[in-house]
């Protein structure tokens, strides 16, 4: 159990690092727009659609990143007064009745929506430059699946957690 | 109208608001039908977002979610380029584009529908979003730009930098203008910051009620090439299939004289709208200059010869506006009437 | 009452038990969202609503001012602007009573303007000015309550999240709202400062001015190379991005991208840019950004849902059908914000409450721009009222141990009486909200 938990925080570990980097880019690609208009009174053609797609990439695929470190936010007053093995069938119970159910239904849906847009070779109509745009719509499943896993994840720790009370795992 | 029991109950979502312009004339057009059929057909009438975002339309017929729905063919234009130059792509009038598509030399019979181009359009939409098109609204010419600054020259367009989408903007850009998507909802609040100098949107009845008279000085109307948005109903075909022949011919009937109706009404909306907006709002409405008007038509023909290079759907939509056109004549006597429609 | 509409209480039933136990907010509202949404649509209609609702959020133009913003507000933390501009603002005030309380608010204000959450200004202004409040013997509950008020300007002061999320859900330019929010800002801090100042140098054991010998270690030459050095670079960056959205030079997204990157050059300038403070910076700012995001998400699939039963609509009939007046009207929708603000985060109840109030807002005819300002100003009271009160959580979780709760619950009292004498002000004078919106207008 502890290599497939141990997979999935790597993994989720990385791919957050990663597209943490996409700040920079998108801090760039929206100030070189701003400066083409400002000094030669036109605008790219390529920002407007680059920009969401950079963002949405960012915080889609860090979904189960953030998850990893307990940033989504909860309200935690009596949440922090629970023991720990309270809080832990409390997550057990969150993820089995949601989170699981919600990754996987959106994974399928997701996925559904990506393949009838490969399907259709869909550009973007946001803009005058038409990019293709399956390639972006591809974030959705990946970034749901991503979240599955981590849930996965914090669901067998939980579980054990509140089998034992305590855990060595994770 | 002793209205019996509906052989049919439709679902029908438009991509306009319930209170917009728009989504009134899609509602009438289903009166028509409801009433030509003498209730043999019924909707359940949504307007935008009450099903699916009203750009999702299309796709929610397609999919079966909903069996009808109305909305433009610019929508569609993520899968298939050639429906927005079915809408409102520059060049042809209201009433130039109704002969183009509907034009029969058999008054007797409805064969409004067995055009040529028509027949290709139904053909197409069929195959590519498994529907069954129908005209629904006509509408007048789409104002040309909203412009914060003077359009003298055709430098002075060339300057510009313009919020606009679809066929629309691609001509734009053919034309050299600085073209910039933008949703609705950023487009004031962009002219009024002057991150844009100018946008154009739809019909000018529908856009004065939300602000785009007040944000922008300088409102044009291009008679030397007009834009006007041809609105469609469309029924999953799957649902069509179901229905008997003669229903068939009656809804097509009734869609067809609702679209003669609406670009009437359009005409009328428009003239109120425009008297209202010089009045309360101060506007200045005018036509685009000579040269400027005919650069932008030269360019769009350009363009969409150039793209029919590479587009077949496109070269086969040439090929019956040339017929029409240029073999055929029918479209050169549309000057001496009014270009503007 | 139908079927529907009994799901649509269900589900804000749900959410708030859901909500009070701990469950993440965003998860439990996509999940109610969908969970009743297929109930009602079926499976199909509910995965198809689903993906655009996702994609929806993912291609959001205006949205795209919530990263840019979080990263400028985290790098100007990580290049540690506020610990030097502390320095020099301490020395300087450090002789007056009270003047380390109102050094800590005028870092606080200026917090405001680079950042735009509440949280991130308190945990920071906490960490860097508690103890040493505290090591001069200044009272822990005028200090604790100065730092939770202090803190919650960020949300009022532009540039703030509460406005960039609010614009797009309301259908208000957020520039007009960063223009609204200025004067109350400045007003709410002023009064904080007059109060501590006067409360000090009437009772001189809440805020002892320190020592002659203390104060003597720098000269008044190097206290002044202090402030220009730490207090410029950044006062010089926010007004650089608050002209730039009000000359119309850039709209508030590329405002955010300049303020980034004027943030990077300013933690250059610092000697704190490196590899590994830039990877930090990411990370931090992908934390919040992320979580943020993840909330939009949940909360449009919960309204979509929501408002197809008929649930905003049954708000809206039961509102409009109180007879009461208008300024009664406003008191119960501000009431309910503020109830909701206990135990809510702010991004849910915005994004949850704003679409069924502003249809309310237009029926009577107010300005939605000055409904906006009251509605912020609420939220951020509600911020720092026991018993939930998120600011004073946070701050309870850094503050040294002799500083209790009770301390800090106490210490707020003033400062939520002053917020209120703000809002009532705001009622009373809609001009201090829309003044400025207008000169911009006029100015473009
Ligand atoms: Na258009
Ligand atoms: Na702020």
């Amino acid at each position: 159990m502890k290599p497939l938990l141990n997979g999935i925080n790597t993994l989720n570990e990385v791919v957050g690092k990663a597209v943490s980097l996409l700040f920079i880019a998108l801090v760039f690609t929206v100030a070189i727009d701003l400066f083409t208009r400002y000094f030669t009174g036109r605008t790219t053609v390529w920002a407007f659609d680059i920009n969401y797609m950079i963002y949405g990439t960012n915080f889609m695929l860090a979904g189960a990143y953030a998850m990893k470190h307990g940033s989504h936010v909860r309200v935690d007053v009596l949440y922090q007064k629970f023991s720990p093995r309270a809080q832990a069938v409390l997550e057990v119970v969150f993820l089995a009745i949601v989170m699981i159910p919600l990754c996987s239904f959106m994974f399928y849906a997701t996925m559904l929506d990506f393949l009838n847009s490969v399907a259709a070779r869909e550009v973007s109509i946001a803009s005058s430059w038409r990019p293709i745009i399956y390639p972006y719509k591809a974030v959705m499943p990946l970034s749901f699946f991503l979240l599955l896993l981590q849930s996965i994840a914090h669901f067998i720790s939980n579980f054990v957690i509140a089998l034992k009370g305590d855990s060595d795992v994770n | 109208m002793a209205a019996g029991k509906p052989e049919f109950v439709w679902k029908v979502q438009s991509s306009w608001p319930a209170g917009s312009g728009l989504h009134y004339l899609q509602m009438r057009t289903l009166d028509f039908i409801e009433n030509w059929t003498r209730g043999r057909v019924a909707f359940e009438r949504y307007s935008a977002d009450e099903i699916v975002p009203g750009y999702e339309t299309w796709n929610a017929v397609q999919r079966g979610v909903i069996p009808a729905g109305m909305a433009c063919t610019c929508y569609t234009m993520s899968k298939d380029w050639l429906s927005g130059m079915m809408c409102s792509a520059p060049g042809l009038g209201p009433v130039e584009k109704m002969a183009f598509y509907h034009g029969t030399k058999d008054v007797r019979d409805s064969k409004n529908y067995e055009t040529p181009v028509w027949k290709f359009f139904e053909k197409r939409m069929r195959e590519k979003f498994n529907v069954q098109v129908l005209p629904s609204a006509m509408q007048t010419t789409e104002t040309f730009l909203y412009s914060t600054k003077p359009i003298n020259t055709i430098e002075d367009l060339k300057k510009l930098k313009i919020r606009s989408v679809g066929v629309r903007g691609d001509v734009f850009k053919a034309a050299g203008c600085s073209v910039v998507g933008m949703p609705a909802g950023e487009i004031m609040p962009a002219m009024e910051r002057g991150v844009i100098d100018a946008a154009e949107f739809a019909n000018f009845f529908g856009d004065v009620p939300l602000g785009f008279a007040d944000a922008a000085k300088y409102i044009y109307f291009n008679p030397y090439s007009s834009a006007p948005s041809n609105l469609m109903l469309f029924v999953n075909a799957d649902q069509w299939d179901k229905i008997p022949k003669d229903l068939q011919k009656l809804i097509k009937e009734a869609a067809f004289e609702s679209m003669k109706w609406s670009l009437s009404e359009c005409l009328y909306l428009d003239f109120l709208t425009m008297r209202k907006a010089e009045k309360d709002h101060g506007a200045k409405i005018q036509s685009i200059p000579m040269e400027v008007g005919q650069y932008v038509h030269e360019k769009a023909m350009e363009f969409y010869k150039e793209k029919a290079k590479e587009d077949q759907d496109l070269a086969q939509y040439m090929k019956y506006y040339d017929e029409f056109f240029v073999e055929q004549g029918n479209g050169e006597y549309i000057k001496y009437i009014d270009d503007l429609l | 009452m139908s079927i529907n509409e009994m799901y649509a209480i269900a589900m804000v039933v749900a959410l708030l038990g859901g909500v009070v136990i701990g469950f993440p907010v965003a998860f439990l509202m996509a999940g109610l969202g969908l969970f009743f949404g297929a109930l009602v649509n079926g499976i199909d209609l509910a995965a198809y609503q689903a993906t655009l609702n996702t994609y929806g959020v993912m291609s959001g133009w205006s949205l795209l001012a919530i990263p840019l913003f979080v990263y400028m507000g985290v790098v100007l933390e990580k290049a540690q602007i506020a610990e030097k501009l502390y320095l020099g603002l301490y020395l300087l005030l450090g002789p007056v009573r009270g003047g380390l309380a109102i050094a800590t608010m005028f870092i606080a204000t200026m917090f405001a303007a680079c950042t735009g959450i509440a949280g991130a200004s308190v945990i920071a202004i906490g960490l860097i000015a508690l103890p040493s409040m505290l090591h001069y013997g200044y009272d822990k509950k005028m200090a604790s309550g100065a730092i939770c008020a202090g803190g919650g300007l960020g949300v009022i002061i532009p540039p703030s999240i509460m406005m960039i999320l609010y614009g797009p859900v309301a259908g208000i330019s957020i520039s007009m709202l960063f223009m609204a929010a200025i004067l109350p800002g400045i007003l709410m801090a002023s009064l904080y400062i007059i109060y501590m100042a006067a409360m000090c140098y009437f009772k001189p054991e809440l805020g002892p001015a320190i020592s002659k010998e203390e104060a003597a270690k720098y000269t008044r030459k190097e206290v002044f190379k202090i402030i220009l050095v730490s207090g410029v670079p950044p006062m010089g960056l926010v007004f650089f991005v608050l002209g730039s959205i009000f000359f119309g030079v850039a709209a508030p997204t590329e405002a955010a991208a300049i303020g980034g990157l004027g943030a990077l050059g300013i933690a250059a300038m610092y000697g704190k840019l490196n590899i590994k403070m830039i990877l930090e910076t990411g990370y931090s700012a992908l934390k919040i950004s992320t979580f943020i995001m993840w909330l939009v998400l949940g909360a449009k699939f919960f309204m979509t849902t929501f408002n197809k039963l008929g649930g905003g609509n049954l708000i809206f009939d039961a509102l409009m059908g109180l007879s009461v007046g208008p300024t009664m009207l406003l008191i119960i929708m501000l009431s309910i914000i503020f109830i909701l603000g206990m135990f809510m985060d702010w991004i849910g109840i915005l994004l949850v409450v704003i679409p069924i109030f502003v249809p309310i807002v237009k029926s009577m005819g107010w300005d939605p721009l000055w409904f906006a300002m009251m509605f912020c100003i609420t939220l951020q009271i509600s911020y720092i009222t026991p018993p939930f009160a998120y600011s004073i959580f946070y701050l309870k979780g850094i503050a040294p141990p002799e500083v209790t709760l009770m301390d800090i619950y106490r210490g707020c009292v003033p400062f939520i009486i002053i917020q209120f004498l703000v809002l009532i002000i705001l009622f009373f004078w809609h001009d201090l909200a829309l003044y400025l919106p207008e000169i911009s207008m006029i100015n473009k």
